[in-house]
């Protein structure tokens, strides 16, 4: 046990633990409609953070759609899209526009004017279980984390 | 002696996005990594409507979808026989509800692919015709790096 301490440089860990820290960065905003234009750049700076390293990526969004008649219902199809850039105009982590749903959770967030189902019943949401999904990439102080979203729906969805 | 060491500096998560359209009764979806990079596939997640001969996103599976990933040009499948789509990945079938299943919990492959190699996703399907098309958003978590060679 005595090398064991010995081997540990208190010294140095307590100097690297003094310049880093667990945070949690949030990106949000409320996509217009696409009769707006259906689009929306999130972006963090980090200059006064420094570096961050990302572990994971988590979120929610609202499902909004009009009905046909001009009311607000939320049908639970998630409408949104997006892309996470390193920096504006930087390295883009995924290929494409990847639906909300497919990798942010707990997903949909239950709003007003829930559709009822064929059937007349509110629908079962399902599980929110809280996945947060791996995205381990360090982002330096010197880029904005952007997140690019497009919206699918005629109404105003939030993410 | 050649070794290969990551660079570390060049490596960044890479997610590929694409929604394949069953319009014949096999549909093939094809990545073909950079020539400069190597990608290694974490694992692949899929959603589908579920749909049947009458209704749209009814989240029906009894006209199932079969998967298969393939390392294209070595003719190597990852798994031997297709698998049905609602046993391959979450969130699977979206149903009525359009996000029924809303944990994203992906098949997991870990599979490297090398510079300019080729994964193919396969799928395959009854055509249903135009009231009730069957398609699935593919999504494969990865991430591209640069490999130094060093003698």
């Amino acid at each position: 046990m005595s090398s064991v301490l010995q081997a540990i440089d208190t010294g140095k860990i307590k100097d690297l633990q003094s310049r880093q820290h667990f945070d949690a960065i949030v990106l949000r905003g409320e996509v217009p409609a696409v009769a707006a234009g259906g689009s929306l750049t999130a972006k963090f700076n980090l200059a006064s953070y420094g570096d961050f390293l990302s572990q994971d990526v988590t979120g929610s969004y609202s499902t909004l759609v009009d009905d046909g008649a001009g009311a607000a219902v939320d049908d639970g199809v998630c409408h949104l899209s997006g892309r996470l850039y390193d920096g504006q105009g930087g390295t883009p982590l995924f290929s494409d526009m990847v639906p909300l749903n497919l990798w942010l959770t707990p997903g949909r967030r239950r709003t007003t004017g829930v559709l009822l189902d064929a059937a007349g019943g509110v629908p079962n949401i399902g599980s929110v279980l809280f996945f947060p999904k791996n995205l381990v990439h360090l982002f330096p102080a010197s880029n904005d984390i952007v997140l690019e979203v497009r919206n699918g729906s005629v109404l105003l969805n939030s993410f | 002696m050649s070794v290969k060491q990551y660079d570390y500096s060049k490596q960044h998560p890479f997610w590929v996005y694409k929604r394949i359209e069953l319009l014949t009764p096999v549909e093939t979806f094809q990545y073909r990594t950079n020539p400069e990079n190597e990608y290694l596939l974490f694992g692949v997640s899929v959603a589908f409507p579920g749909v049947n001969t009458a209704l749209p996103i009814v989240g029906d599976i009894s006209d199932p979808m079969f998967f298969k990933v393939i390392h294209w040009g070595q003719s190597k499948p990852l798994f031997e026989e297709p698998i049905r789509a609602e046993n391959f990945s979450s969130p699977g079938c979206l149903g009525y509800d359009g996000n029924e299943r809303q944990m994203i919990y992906y098949h997991k492959i870990n599979y490297l692919f090398t510079y300019s190699d080729v994964l193919q996703i396969e799928i395959r399907g009854q055509l249903l015709g135009s009231n009730s098309p069957h398609w699935a958003d593919i999504l494969l978590f990865g991430k591209t790096f640069k490999m130094n060679y060093r003698r």
